[in-house]
C-alpha cells in the first residue's frame, strides 16, 4: 500500500472533526506493522491540524476572548491549558504555527538577540 | 566597542515593539536523523533556504520541500538530534555577517572565527545565494589583475572580474599559483591600480593544508588583505557546500564599496563531491557519475557572481580563480569540462611538464585566457605577443626536432631560442616578480640577448639583471612601471644596460 493511499484512509477515519472508532476497527487489522505506524503519524497529524492550543496564565479566559478565538478558529476545536510560566500574554498553537502574544516569549526572543549581536 | 547607549537604544526598540506584535513560529518535528539530514514534518510555512534551529541547539538549512515533510541539511554532526525534537524555523535566508574587521581572520562558512580570536557580530548581513549582478550593472575586464607570474602575466593575462579555471592533476602547483597571485597583491606604493582584497576559500582540504597556506600568507603578510573561509575535510558536507558561497557573499560586500576583489576557490572539485553526498542523501535523482541534474547550475551560479561592475555601481570587482583537480590529466571529465565552459579560460598544469623540472608546470597550449588580453597594459603586451609566437614555433620545431633529422642554422636557432624562453618562463614559488622585471626579462629573451647565455645560467642571468638594474638603472623600472610601451629612447638604455651586465656577468 503506498503512502498517499494511507492518507486518504486515514483521512476516511474521521467524521464530523472526530475520530469514528468504527471505520478505525475496520482499517487497523488490515494493515501490517510499518502501514500502521505511518497511519498513526497521520491520524495525529490530522488530529492537530483539527485542533487549536490556547496556553493562557490564567485560570479562565473570559467570554469575550473565547468568542474572538471561535471567531478566528471557526472550523476547528480549541483546548484552553494553563501556563502559569507565560507571565502574561497568550500563546496559540495551530498545529504546526505558534502565535505568541506572551511575555515570557518575548523576554526569550529578547535575551537570544543580545547574546547574538554582543559579546 | 559598542557603546552603552547604542545598546540600550537598541533594547529600548526592541521593547517598542514588545508589548504590541505578536511573534508567529513556524515548528515542525524531527521524523528521522540519518547522514546529517534530517527529515522533519509540520514546518508547513517554510521556504527553500530557511534557516532553521532545533530545540538542541543545532542549525541546519531546508534543502527540500515535499507535501508532508521538509528535509534539513545541519552545519554540525547533529548526533543529539532525536525523534520528536521540535524545530522552528528563523524566517532568515543564510546569510554572512561581513565587515572589514574581517581582513586578516580565519573564519568558517558560518563566519565563526576558527583563529581564536572573538567573533565578528557587528557589519552587514550579505545572504549566501544571492542572483549574480545583470548586464546593466557590468562592463568588461579592462583592468589587470597582476599574479606576479611571469608566464600567466605574459601569455595567459588575467584581467579584474575574470573567472580564470586552475587545473591540474594533484600536487602539480595549482594552490602555490593562487597562493602567489594573493602574495602579489600586496599593496604596492606606486602602482596606480586599486588594491585587491583577496579572499581563500577552503573546501574539503586537510587542516595540516589550510595552515600551512595561511602560515606562508602571514610570512609574506598577506593576511593584511586576506579573508580565509575554510570547511575542511572533517567538517560536515553541508559545511563544505557552503564555503563558496560564504566566500563570494564577503566579496561582494567589498565589491560592493567599490574595492577590487581577488577570490580563490580551492578546490571545487571537492565542492562537487559535497554536493553530491548531500544530494544522495537527499534522494534527489543522480545523473552522470552520480552527481545530481543541478551540478551545473551549482557551479554557474557561483562562478556569474564574479563581476566587474562599472562605474556607476561603484566600479568593484570579483575577480575568481576556481581550482579543479583532475585525475590522470583527463580534462574530459564531468567537474573539469563544466567548468572550462563557465570561466573565461583555464591555466592547464600537465605532470609530464613539472616532471622535467618546468615550473610552474602551465601547458601554453591547453592553456587560454579569453578576455584577460583586453586588461593588459601596453607595456606588456610590447613583449607578450612575441613570447607566444616564439614559443608556438619552438614547440613545433621541437616535435620536428625529435626524429633527429639534421637541421639547419635557422631552425637550430630556433630550437636553441625557445629554450631559452622555457627557461625564462620557469619561476619559483613565492617569488611573484614586478610587470616591469617581467617585461624586461621577456624582452631581453625574445630580442635574442640571452642566445649567449647558456641555457643553464639563464636562471641566475636573469636574476642578477634584474638586480643589476634595480640597482643601477632604476629609471628603467620606472619607465617600464607606468604600463606605456617603452619608446625608442627607453628600448636604446635597456639595450646598452643589458651589453653593461652582458660584461659583468662574463667575468
Amino acid at each position: 500500500m503506498k503512502i498517499k493511499q494511507i492518507k486518504k484512509l486515514a483521512m476516511q477515519s474521521f467524521k464530523k472533526g472526530n475520530l469514528d472508532p468504527e471505520k478505525i476497527k475496520k482499517i487497523a487489522p488490515l494493515l501490517n506493522r510499518r502501514q500502521l505506524k505511518t497511519y498513526i503519524r497521520f491520524i495525529k497529524k490530522l488530529d492537530r491540524e483539527k485542533k487549536v492550543l490556547v496556553f493562557t496564565p490564567i485560570d479562565k479566559v473570559d467570554q469575550k476572548t473565547t468568542s474572538k478565538l471561535r471567531g478566528m478558529f471557526p472550523e476547528k476545536k480549541i483546548e484552553y491549558i494553563k501556563r502559569s510560566d507565560l507571565i502574561a500574554g497568550i500563546r496559540i498553537v495551530d498545529n504546526d504555527i505558534v502565535y505568541e502574544f506572551n511575555v515570557k516569549d518575548s523576554l526569550k526572543s529578547l535575551a537570544s538577540y543580545i547574546k547574538q549581536s554582543y559579546d | 566597542m559598542i557603546k552603552n547607549e547604542d545598546i540600550i537604544k537598541e533594547l529600548e526598540q526592541n521593547l517598542m515593539s514588545f508589548s504590541q506584535d505578536s511573534r508567529t513560529k513556524n515548528i515542525g518535528v524531527v521524523e528521522k536523523n540519518s547522514d546529517g539530514v534530517v527529515i522533519a514534518s509540520g514546518l508547513s510555512r517554510a521556504f527553500m533556504g530557511e534557516q532553521v534551529e532545533f530545540e538542541s541547539g543545532n542549525k541546519g538549512v531546508i534543502l527540500n520541500l515535499d507535501e508532508d515533510y521538509v528535509s534539513i541539511i545541519l552545519f554540525g554532526s547533529g548526533e543529539n538530534i532525536i525523534e520528536g525534537e521540535k524545530i522552528r524555523t528563523t524566517g532568515n535566508v543564510l546569510s554572512i555577517t561581513v565587515s572589514e574587521k574581517l581582513i586578516g581572520r580565519v573564519i568558517s562558512p558560518l563566519g565563526k572565527p576558527l583563529d581564536g580570536q572573538p567573533s565578528i557580530k557587528t557589519g552587514k548581513s550579505m545572504p549566501l545565494e544571492k542572483i549574480a549582478p545583470g548586464v546593466i550593472q557590468r562592463e568588461p575586464v579592462n583592468t589587470p589583475l597582476k599574479t606576479g607570474i611571469k608566464l600567466i602575466d605574459t601569455i595567459i593575462p588575467i584581467g579584474r572580474g575574470q573567472r580564470e579555471l586552475i587545473i591540474g592533476d594533484r600536487g602539480l602547483g595549482k594552490t602555490a599559483i593562487a597562493v602567489d597571485a594573493i602574495i602579489n597583491q600586496k599593496p604596492q606604493s606606486e602602482s596606480k591600480l586599486k588594491p585587491v582584497i583577496a579572499v581563500y576559500v577552503a573546501i574539503g582540504q586537510k587542516q595540516s593544508t589550510v595552515a600551512q597556506i595561511i602560515d606562508k600568507l602571514e610570512e609574506f603578510g598577506a593576511m593584511d588583505y586576506t579573508i580565509v573561509v575554510s570547511a575542511t575535510a572533517s567538517d560536515p558536507a553541508a559545511l563544505q557546500y557552503l564555503a563558496p558561497y560564504a566566500g563570494v557573499a564577503i566579496s561582494e560586500y567589498f565589491m560592493e564599496k567599490g574595492e577590487d576583489v581577488l577570490i580563490i576557490y580551492d578546490d571545487l572539485t571537492k565542492h562537487a563531491w559535497a554536493y553530491r553526498q548531500i544530494s544522495l542523501v537527499l534522494r534527489r535523482p543522480a545523473g552522470r557519475e552520480a552527481y545530481p541534474g543541478d551540478i551545473f547550475y551549482l557551479h554557474s551560479r557561483l562562478l556569474e557572481r564574479a563581476v566587474k561592475l562599472n562605474k556607476e555601481f561603484g566600479g568593484g570587482s570579483i575577480t575568481a580563480l576556481p581550482i579543479v583537480e583532475t585525475q590522470a590529466n583527463d580534462i574530459s571529465a564531468y567537474i573539469p569540462t563544466n567548468i572550462i565552459s563557465i570561466t573565461d579560460g583555464q591555466i592547464y598544469l600537465q605532470s609530464d611538464l613539472f616532471n622535467s623540472g618546468i615550473k610552474p608546470a602551465i601547458n601554453i597550449g591547453n592553456s587560454v585566457s579569453r578576455v584577460g588580453g583586453a586588461a593588459q597594459t601596453s607595456a606588456i603586451k610590447f613583449t607578450s605577443g612575441r613570447v607566444r609566437l616564439e614559443l608556438a614555433q619552438y614547440r613545433e620545431l621541437a616535435v620536428f626536432a625529435q626524429f633527429g633529422s639534421e637541421l639547419d642554422s635557422a631552425t637550430q636557432a630556433q630550437l636553441e631560442r625557445g629554450k631559452r624562453i622555457t627557461e625564462v618562463l620557469k619561476q619559483s614559488q613565492y617569488k611573484p616578480l614586478a610587470e616591469s622585471l617581467q617585461i624586461l626579462s621577456m624582452w631581453a629573451v625574445v630580442n635574442g640577448f640571452l642566445d649567449d647565455i647558456k641555457v643553464e645560467s639563464i636562471r641566475k642571468f636573469e636574476e642578477e639583471f634584474h638586480n643589476f638594474i634595480k640597482r643601477n638603472h632604476p629609471q628603467i623600472i620606472k619607465t617600464l612601471s607606468s604600463g606605456e610601451k617603452p619608446s625608442g629612447e627607453a628600448l636604446k638604455k635597456m639595450e646598452e644596460a643589458i651589453a653593461e651586465f652582458k660584461k659583468i656577468f662574463s667575468q
